[in-house]
């Protein structure tokens, strides 16, 4: 047999074997953060390919010892442990498992996107508030978000509600766009979490919510309603002293007496008077 | 002449990876049947939690927080909605579910029976939040006690933080806050808790009405807590940093479980910033696990336990786990050494039938096992799948016993002896800051093996059974004597105690 037959066949063999044994490890090692023709957690196969195609030794030395390269994606944690011939192994397999495809456009648009159901609640992560937001689409088209990290009315916004695609096909490396025009915005303030504690909220049968909280000692319910232009917060406080709000100036009081912009009122007028608050 | 030519070709040129464990798929499939259950219609079916109500009923918290029920007639009524990422639901008795949510653990109650939850009561929210997207909050699980516990993520490197976040920021760590909400991690440590009690499992009195307080530390990603037949608390955690591969923690009151990052929330915390701290004084703190998920092998990303019911025969009482990353469960068959609960991990319906991103799970009341799914974009599935309890068990290990001498390994069915060729070796893991480990310090092991009269239990003599050490028993194409396949024909047992 002449020997230039022997080379081709065993360069085959080994990409056979190799080929075999790479699927394997990279099923175990490397698939839940790379899929073949999408980016999820790290890249695709197929940008993989692109990268590292005639390049396997520069495809061990990035698996052996990854760097932070992209903004907003984890570093990869090195697969050392599997070894030079693994992982050339898996470089094949990659090289393979990707051979006609392409890389899939991005969703970008929720294949799940709805009207708000008006009245709508949802808990999610949104723009210029805590963490702990809770946004209600109200019948018509005011929205609002409710912070339950400092138990405050933060954000208004009037149109459709909100985009959380960008949260709901991750794992919740996103916050929501507010759909529509902000409205009216209160700025953070931490401090207020140590005067509150925040105790859930119920719905009446139309799906409003009243939200129920502690402050300062006093047991809070507050429901808010859209009246034309306005947005009526209506309280039912039970506490033993006065309690106190800062106003903005688009928002009036139905009791108590406003000084320099402090709200005050007494128990009694605590019991059930409403904010309302001018909208553009 | 082509043949062994290749073989030979073969030898020379491939490269020669380590072993890995092929999956073994024959013969689950004719032992056990898996069915898809249908699901809400028009719905992200990722499951984030599933429990089985007092009822009877089958109530499943999906990944855009819906709660939804299914009725006895097999159509599925709405109970609640508009949760952030509920990860966790339990039975709370009639018209009462609990829900952990990323906010907050949440008791949602349907007060005038309209089959709906009209009341969203925060149970407990006294744990602070960054924004950061991986602190993911699990539970609850209920204790004999009566109390509710939960696990709270780290936060991860692959993201920094909110500007506004809920709680005190702790100034313990190399990375300021300021630049954390720049999205600037570097400094941070891959995984990070710098809002109280990230990383750490909270317990919380009197089905949540009572007094919450911190129960234990050392946790990176607790996805699966729940207790044992014999109200054990079992936390497992992912490997990653200071996991060289998935741990399962027997937690007790004030045990500190292996990633430092949440030690400044232990009380009295006076070291400083604990990721600095020497590695053999955290071993020293730490409390070893009872047992670990290996990596590739068995389990990347371990799942929620569920104990088996009394319909399962030999293996009632014993604990199940999801696993995410391969389409796989894993059986955990625990016993106590002195005073230290150890033991065995063993593959479970080890077939591509059932497919990935096994995440909750729940025995309904006729004993079917109930897989609900997920990926929240990493590796995983979505839906439901259901397993019957088999009339009658395939030969599987049963358990795995450490005695004075060596292990006892127990099947369900009499095995071959002609067909058993025992494989034995142990390993550990490195306990350090870089993300997993590889196996280390292994050594083959020789046994002078028997088989009893019946053939149902093994007996390995072995010299060297090490403290901190994995001991792989691989029983690889043990047949019954009737000649059906071993399924799962490998334990791999952790010796805390010998």
């Amino acid at each position: 047999m002449p020997r230039w037959f022997l080379t081709p066949i065993l360069a085959l063999c080994a990409t056979l074997a190799s080929a075999q044994d790479g699927k394997l490890l990279y099923e175990q090692n490397c698939a839940a953060c790379h899929l073949p023709d999408q980016m999820v957690v790290g890249p695709s196969l197929v940008e993989i390919t692109k990268l590292y195609e005639k390049k396997p030794k520069e495809f061990v030395a990035w698996a052996v010892k990854p760097q932070k390269k992209r903004n907003g994606v984890i570093e990869m944690p090195s697969m050392a442990h599997l070894g030079e011939a693994n992982l050339l192994a898996v470089h094949e397999y990659m090289l393979t498992a990707s051979k006609g495809l392409k890389e899939k456009p991005a969703v970008t648009k929720d294949p799940l996107a709805r009207p708000a159901r008006r009245p709508e609640i949802q808990r999610m992560f949104l723009p210029n508030v805590g963490p702990a937001a809770i946004a209600v689409a109200l019948p018509g088209d005011l929205n609002y978000c409710f912070d339950a990290g400092d138990c405050r009315l933060r954000t208004v916004w009037r149109g459709n509600f909100l985009d959380c695609w960008a949260y709901y096909k991750s794992n919740g490396k996103a916050v929501a766009t507010l759909l529509g025009q902000s409205l009216w915005q209160l700025p953070p303030d931490e401090s207020l979490q140590k005067r509150v504690k925040f105790l859930g909220y119920s719905v009446d049968t139309t799906g409003l919510p009243t939200f129920e909280y502690e402050r300062d000692g006093g047991q809070f319910r507050e429901k808010i309603v859209a009246e034309g232009k306005t947005l009526v917060r209506r309280f039912e406080v039970t506490t033993a002293k006065p309690i106190t709000f800062t106003l903005d100036d688009a928002t009036t009081s139905s009791a108590g007496i406003v000084r320099n912009n402090t709200l005050t009122l007494t128990p009694s007028e605590a019991k059930s008077f409403t904010l309302t608050l001018r909208l553009p | 002449m082509i043949t062994p030519l290749l073989f030979l070709a073969a030898t020379l040129a491939a490269p020669k990876p380590t072993t890995v464990a092929k999956p073994s798929v024959d013969g689950w499939d004719k032992a056990f049947e898996i069915a898809k259950v249908e699901v809400p219609a028009g719905i992200d079916d990722q499951v984030g939690g599933l429990a089985f109500l007092e009822d009877g009923r089958l109530a499943v918290a999906f990944h855009r927080g819906e709660v939804f029920i299914r009725q006895t007639n097999g159509s599925w009524k709405q109970f609640a909605e508009g949760l952030h990422e509920p990860l966790g639901l339990l039975t709370d008795g009639k018209g009462s579910v609990l829900v952990m949510q990323r906010p907050e653990l949440t008791r949602l109650v349907d007060t005038d029976g309209d089959g709906k939850a009209d009341r969203y009561q925060t149970v407990y929210d006294g744990f602070g939040m960054t924004g950061n997207y991986h602190e993911f909050a699990f539970g609850p699980a209920r204790g004999p006690d009566g109390a509710l516990y939960i696990g709270l993520n780290l936060a991860s490197s692959g993201a920094g933080i909110f500007k506004e976040i809920r709680g005190t920021w702790s100034e313990i760590g190399k990375a300021t806050r300021e630049n954390l909400a720049a999205g600037k991690t570097g400094a941070a440590g891959r995984m990070y808790g710098r809002v109280p009690y990230r990383g750490c499992i909270m317990r919380i009195a009197d089905n949540g009405r009572g007094p919450a307080e911190l129960y234990a530390t050392g946790f990176r990603s607790p996805d699966g807590i729940g207790f044992d037949a014999k109200g054990r608390l079992l936390v497992n955690d992912n490997q990653g940093d200071w996991r060289g591969s998935s741990p399962l923690q027997i937690v007790t009151k004030g045990s500190f479980n292996g990633h430092p990052a949440s030690l400044v929330w232990a009380p009295g915390w006076n070291k400083g910033d604990p990721l600095q701290l020497p590695v053999p004084e955290l071993e020293k703190l730490r409390t070893q696990p009872g047992g670990i998920f290996i990596q590739s092998d068995l389990s990347n990303s371990p799942t929620q336990p569920a104990v088996f019911p009394a319909t399962w025969g030999a293996l009632a009482g014993q604990v199940v786990f999801g696993e995410m990353n391969a389409a796989r469960l894993v059986r955990f068959v625990g016993e106590d050494i002195r005073g230290v609960h150890q033991g065995a991990m063993i593959p479970f319906l080890d077939t591509k039938t059932l497919r990935n991103g096994n995440h909750r799970l729940a025995f309904a009341p006729d004993g079917a096992l109930h897989v609900g799914k997920t990926h929240l974009s990493w590796a995983g599935n979505n839906g439901i799948v259901r397993i019957p309890a088999p009339q009658v068990l395939p030969p599987l290990i049963e358990s795995v016993h450490l005695t004075a001498t060596g292990f006892e390994v127990r099947f369900t069915a009499a095995i071959d002896k002609a067909s058993l060729a025992p494989a034995l070796r142990s390993f550990r893991y490195k306990y350090h800051s870089t993300y997993g480990s590889p196996k280390v310090d292994e050594l083959p092991l020789e046994s002078a093996w028997s088989l009893s009269a019946d053939g149902k239990l093994l007996t390995l003599p072995l010299k060297d059974i090490r403290e901190g050490f994995v001991h792989e028993i691989k029983v690889a194409g043990a047949k019954s004597t009737d000649g059906r396949e071993l399924l799962g024909p490998v334990a791999y047992y952790q010796v805390v105690k010998r």
